[in-house]
């Protein structure tokens, strides 16, 4: 029996976020189902494009600075207090 | 998402027995992320210093005594004290969290476009600030969803747990974003990539 998927399961398949089992018979339901194959073209089209922009931000030398010396300088007996 | 050849479990493992280059390595792989996260939600760039610092405290306290929980993943964990810290900072000064993208160069600055020529430099640009521009377009349930599952790498489960709704909630929501982005981009004649799209 084919396993009737929805079209949010489009977004989970496009996200990467199914087993490698579902996502195997999610793909054979793909191929007979013209309103699936339809939303993955259009969900994974912007997808790809909004994988190109980059939103990074870099916190200060001095930040990570304070993070690297709390972790050297740690006691747990005062963590614990 | 970057492949590493020692993985973040054998880093915590590391750590955990005393290899302070281990968590060295763990923070330089993470910060950047986590800290976009943190700035994301509170649009400060001193308060998302010290809350990335504040994370890490907890990090760094919870491995160093024993508590880290080994089933789970690295990241996500850290993603997820990021943002209770986060959200705990709109608590505090009892304002609501909104999740806006920034329309400043400040928070697109690692654009990278080296091997372009100044005039494909300039149409990547503008194409760049026109998607974030249609991105901040989206209604907000859907440009929250969008946000933190593309740029603060957090699973459709772990999204429905930060915002209090079901998984299929956070999947529609997601949906409803990509197709109404889609249509933004049609209007403004934002191309496809014809690898995915071939005509």
């Amino acid at each position: 029996m084919i396993q009737t998927f929805t079209l949010d399961d489009v977004v989970r398949y496009t996200y990467e976020e199914m087993s490698a089992e579902e996502a195997q018979r999610f793909e054979e339901a793909l191929c007979l189902d013209s309103e699936l194959m339809d939303m993955f073209h259009q969900l994974h089209s912007v997808k790809s494009r909004l994988e190109n922009i980059s939103i990074e931000k870099e916190p200060s030398r001095q930040t990570v600075n304070n993070i690297l010396a709390y972790s050297k300088t740690f006691d747990i007996r005062v963590a614990e207090e | 998402m970057k492949k590493y050849t020692v993985s973040d479990s054998k880093l915590v493992s590391l750590y955990k027995e005393g290899h302070e280059e281990a968590f060295e390595q763990l923070v330089g792989r993470h910060k950047n992320k986590i800290f976009t996260a943190i700035y994301m939600i509170v649009k400060d760039e001193c308060i998302a210093e010290d809350i990335l610092q504040e994370t890490f405290i907890k990090v760094v306290n919870t491995i160093k005594s024993g508590r880290y929980n080994e089933e789970g993943k690295f990241l996500p964990w850290v993603m997820r004290i990021a943002h209770n810290l986060s959200i705990d900072h709109f608590r505090k000064a009892r304002r609501y969290p909104t999740i806006i993208m920034e329309d400043g160069h400040n928070v697109f600055n690692t654009l990278d476009f080296s091997e372009d020529s100044a005039e494909s430099i300039q149409i990547k640009k503008d194409t760049h600030t026109l998607l974030r521009q249609l991105i901040k377009e989206l209604p907000e349930a859907q440009r929250q969803v969008l946000t933190m599952r593309h740029y603060m790498d957090m699973s459709f489960k772990e999204i429905a747990d930060a915002t209090g709704v079901s998984i299929n909630t956070a999947l529609g929501r997601m949906r409803y974003a990509l197709i109404n982005l889609r249509k933004k981009m049609q209007k403004h004649n934002i191309a496809y990539d014809p690898n995915i799209y071939p005509r």
